[in-house]
């Protein structure tokens, strides 16, 4: 028993959820005081003395399905593409399909078996023959067939079967990667491709689609998205905007750990002095305890002195994607201020702190990385907006205020009205402006950065991951 | 005490109780007594996990002893104290004594020596604070120990409980340890304001309660408030998943909507359709514009 939840816990682990020994030896254990035979008290047994947090749950559904049930995932629908007639392929324009057999599909890594479950995979993709489909779940599954019946009930199978899954999962990958640079060979050689070619592209990646369902995707896609140190580093150089249009998906679960991080770290931080000076009366009071005595002193709790800020987030085009991860940053540090003031510009100031303020800390990020911000998109006009703000919001600004602007400075070649920010400069404790732009972007086509820089504390530019988190980790 | 037996067992008795546990708690709660590991319940707040330590403890006939987190608090209020005051009273009142003691002394060292011998008097247990955790301890037939939103308590204090989950054992530099004669059921409950160290959660059960199915919901309400009718029950589910469906700061969770099913018992409500309805809702929403937003959507106008 101890061999198999070892076994079991190394799958958990190669999903990146931390399982300790003391862990798996208290799994072993529990299991033993309860009836192994039931499912349900099995499972819910290895997930409370396995899995200490509620966002792994999820994970540990997935790996728990793989591993004790062999059979159960893949037998999903076996005849999927014989039952829907409809979406054979259309008989696809030659040239195409010609040209697609000549594509390369790099399997670097990959051993004689990889290979030949890749081979097949292609073969499904350009034939649709749901034999192929077979042939794919025998190979990642039934080679498993003339094992003994008692090896097979071991964490051994399991383990060989998720490795074989892995495979043909990752097989899937690099064909769907072929496809889409011969997608995009294509696109490029005719920009404008006919209706028949699009409807033979859709229908492969369909049958990648099915394939992969077949192949319990979930495993490669989620639970091993594991992060090595060095692809971190390449993570932190990501330029914000491109993650955001291209992978958002990756965006959010990044933006999820540098957040979790952050709250950590700044409570550390909060906590670190929380004595203050003696304070002589509480300890004379006391000292009463004790005769008279000063056996305990007293401390005052130092007060926070902790500021207003108020974020300006331009939300037009290229500039949200900035401001998104931005707010979403903010809002794990919500703490180090009172209070916390967010408004949405294009031409014109609207208030968005209410939503901003309300959420718990996952749900703001999806919120922020997904709802529109702003009611109508328009093109922006940072005079007009920064006027309107003066007008209605402007009195939000003292000496303990810290405006942060979020935006490119890209006017549109509209009144810049910069004396406005001179002026808040002047009120507010500081002004901050972050620009998604990199520095020599300044001042290129309708850009006012130089309009605005000498009237900014600091205005820098931040658009990769990496900037933005430096940025943010220093901020208080 | 008396130990459930199988987590059908536990399940039937907190039923009896009206706490109707699902498969995963009820498992999960009867290896927390089996085994004796500390059960870390997470989930938000208003699901019932202080209900449910408060549960364990009358299935297993134990004393529930609770010991509430907070910022700042420290061993001297969760564990133990010596009574200075005390000691202090029990000195001036027996000042006679002391002096006795000291009379036939020559010199300060020497009174002092004369003293120290008698000091076991002062720092026993007579003279000792029992905090819950201390407590738990010195129940003899055990106890379900609640540590309450030990989120909210300091990183000090975590490390602190850590050596006491450990081994259920506490050293009194001047009594000696105190070892659990039978080690308590350990409750700890979180909501989830920050994470808890890995080393916490590495020797606890974890479990999450998350808001219930509305079929659960509906048995949970009809266990607690029996004196609801059924059509009454049924309307309140329905309204309370509209509820749910809005955009709220915090949505009610099972307490609240069992203290809103009963207000309406006690306003003697026989349908939600009155005008009343409007007034009940400050007990199932505890934000004024949650309570603004749910009257605009759903409540007739009065």
């Amino acid at each position: 028993m101890k061999r198999l939840m070892a076994d079991f816990a190394a799958t958990l682990r190669s999903a990146e959820v931390p399982v300790s020994t003391a862990e798996v030896l208290d799994a072993a254990r529990a299991v033993e005081t309860l009836d192994p035979l039931q499912r349900d008290l099995f499972r819910i047994t290895l997930r409370a003395t396995l899995i200490k947090s509620q966002r792994h749950h999820a994970v540990f559904e997935r790996c728990f399905a793989l591993f004790f049930d062999p059979e159960g995932a893949p037998a999903v629908a076996i005849d999927a593409p014989a039952q829907a007639p409809d979406d054979a392929p259309p008989s696809p324009p030659e040239e195409l399909e010609r040209r697609w057999r000549q594509q390369e599909v790099l399997s670097e890594g990959a051993d004689a078996a990889e290979e030949q479950l890749q081979e097949a995979l292609r073969e499904m993709l350009d034939r649709g023959d749901p034999r192929a489909l077979e042939l794919i779940r025998g190979l990642a599954t039934g080679a498993l067939r003339d094992v003994p019946q008692e090896a097979r009930e071991g964490a051994f199978t399991g383990l060989l079967l998720l490795g074989r899954r892995l495979q043909a999962a990752r097989a899937v990958g690099r064909l769907r990667e072929a496809l889409r640079r011969f997608a995009e060979a294509t696109a490029a050689e005719r920009p404008a491709l006919e209706e028949d070619a699009q409807r033979w592209l859709a229908a492969r990646e369909r049958r990648l689609d099915e394939a992969e369902a077949l192949l319990v995707d979930d495993v490669r896609a989620r639970a091993t998205r594991t992060f090595t140190a060095a692809e971190r580093q390449g993570l932190r150089g990501r330029n914000i905007v491109e993650l955001y249009l291209r992978d958002r998906e990756l965006l959010v679960e990044v933006m999820q750990r540098f957040v979790r991080k952050l709250a950590t770290v700044h409570s550390r931080r909060l906590r670190r002095r929380r004595r203050g000076q003696l304070d002589i009366k509480r300890t004379l009071r006391a000292s009463l305890r004790t005769g008279g005595a000063p056996v305990r002193l007293e401390h005052r709790r130092p007060k926070r002195r902790k500021g207003d800020l108020v974020i300006l987030c331009d939300v037009s085009g290229s500039v949200r994607a900035m401001a998104q991860a931005t707010l979403a940053m903010i809002h794990a540090l919500a703490g180090l201020w009172d209070h916390i003031r967010v408004f949405a510009f294009t031409d014109d100031v609207e208030e968005i702190s209410e939503r901003f303020a309300h959420h718990d800390p996952e749900e703001v990020l999806r919120w922020v990385m997904e709802a529109p911000l702003f009611s109508a998109p328009r093109p922006s006009n940072y005079g007009r907006a920064f006027r309107r703000f003066e007008q209605r919001y402007g009195r939000l600004l003292g000496s303990r205020t810290t405006l942060m602007v979020l935006g490119d400075a890209r006017n549109n070649g509209h009144l810049t009205e910069h004396h406005l920010v001179e002026g808040w400069q002047r009120r507010a404790r500081r002004v901050l402006w972050l620009n998604p732009e990199p520095a020599t972007a300044w001042d290129t086509g309708d850009s006012e950065a130089s309009a605005y820089r000498p009237f900014c504390t600091e205005f820098r530019a931040c658009t990769t991951l990496g900037q933005l988190e430096e940025f943010v980790a220093q901020l208080r | 005490m008396t130990q459930p037996d199988s987590p059908d067992t536990l399940q039937r008795q907190l039923a009896e109780q009206r706490y109707i546990a699902d498969d995963t708690v009820a498992t999960v709660a009867f290896l927390a007594i089996a085994m004796r590991r500390p059960l870390l319940i997470e989930g938000p707040a208003g699901v019932g996990k202080t209900e449910l330590a408060r549960q364990l403890a009358a299935a297993c006939e134990l004393p529930l002893i609770r010991l509430q987190c907070y910022e700042g608090l420290d061993e001297s209020k969760a564990l133990y104290e010596w009574a200075y005051a005390r000691q202090l009273l029990y000195i001036q009142l027996l000042k006679e004594k002391v002096d006795a003691l000291t009379d036939g002394a020559t010199g300060l060292r020497e009174a002092i020596e004369a003293l120290a011998r008698h000091e076991d008097a002062f720092f026993s247990e007579r003279f000792l604070l029992h905090r819950p955790l201390l407590q738990a301890l010195q129940t003899p037939e055990g106890a379900v120990l609640l540590i309450d939103e030990v989120d909210k308590s300091d990183p000090e204090f975590e490390a602190f409980l850590l050596e006491f989950l450990a081994d259920f054992a506490v050293t009194i530099p001047e009594l000696g340890t105190v070892r659990a004669a039978t080690p308590p059921v350990v409750v700890l409950t979180s909501n989830d304001q920050r994470d808890l160290s890995d080393a916490l959660k590495r020797r606890c059960l974890y479990l999450y309660i998350d808001y219930p199915a509305p079929e659960l919901e509906e048995s949970i309400i009809a266990a607690r408030v029996p004196e609801a009718g059924e059509s009454l029950r049924r309307e309140a589910m329905a309204f309370i998943r509209e509820v749910r469906a809005l955009d709220l700061r915090k949505p009610p969770g099972i307490s609240e909507s069992i203290d809103w099913v009963r207000s309406l018992g006690a306003l003697k409500l026989e349908t939600l359709a009155g005008p009343r309805l409007r007034y009940t809702l400050s007990a199932l929403l505890k934000h004024h514009g949650d309570l603004r937003r749910a009257i605009d959507a759903l409540t007739p106008a009065p």
